[in-house]
């Protein structure tokens, strides 16, 4: 492959570009891509810090912003509770009090029975003795009119 | 824009954790509402139960008596038939 040629500004004549010739200016443009790609790093290693920080920033807000939408649930959820068993306790207290009437009013009928029953059953024991009296009282015309 | 929608998934998600909290709470609360009311209701029960036991041993005494009675008027009626008086 022929070496690249490069044209004198002063007498236009060409002049074969060596690499003894280009070392130099190959070398400062080396070094001056080197050192560009060097701040870049250092530039994009700055910014990966930065978003390194920030991340860690966000993801402590959110842990505290977390936390604080847990506790505040779990006042409301307190308050709920509170709220919910009040109402059902007022929905029931009108039935509970219909039903204790009910059951002062079934002990006063019970109370009448068991006296209805005493009575009764001192009656029927009376009649069981009476009953006991009459058939004897039976047996004893029975026979008056076998004689 | 994108703060906004999120915004408005955040506060949806708390209005629906909410909503299962309420509906939890109701639930419980009127669990236990109704605890007393079955006492009392099992209590009616037991009670009504007493009533009609009562009721027909009553009964029961009360048929006794009756055929007593009627056991009685026959005697007597037999007595007068047989011209005998002397069982009191």
């Amino acid at each position: 492959m022929a070496e690249p040629m490069i044209v004198c500004p002063n007498c236009s004549s060409s002049i074969p570009l060596t690499e003894s010739l280009a070392a130099p200016l190959l070398k400062a443009t080396r070094a001056k891509f080197e050192q560009a790609l060097a701040e870049k790093e250092q530039d994009f290693a700055g910014r990966e810090q930065s978003l390194r920080e920030q991340r860690a920033v966000l993801e402590q807000e959110r842990t505290a912003l977390d936390e604080t939408v847990a506790a505040k649930l779990e006042d409301e959820r307190k308050r709920i509770v509170e709220q919910e068993s009040a109402k059902a306790q007022r929905l029931a207290a009108t039935e509970l009090a219909t039903k204790v009437s009910e059951i002062a009013d079934l002990n006063v009928l019970i109370q009448d029975r068991e006296a209805k029953l005493a009575v009764a059953q001192n009656a029927q024991a009376e009649l069981v003795r009476r009953e006991r009296e009459l058939d004897d009282a039976r047996r004893g015309i029975e026979l008056t009119i076998q004689d | 824009m994108r703060a906004a929608e999120s915004n408005l998934r955040f506060r949806t998600r708390i209005q629906t954790e909410l909503g299962n909290i309420r509906e939890k709470a109701k639930q419980e609360a009127q669990a236990e509402a109704q605890l007393p009311l079955r006492e009392r209701e099992q209590q009616i029960t037991s009670m009504v139960q007493q009533l009609e036991d009562r009721d027909t041993k009553i009964a029961a005494a009360l048929k006794a008596q009756a055929d007593v009675v009627r056991k009685e008027r026959e005697l007597d009626d037999a007595r007068r038939g047989n011209g005998t008086n002397d069982t009191e």
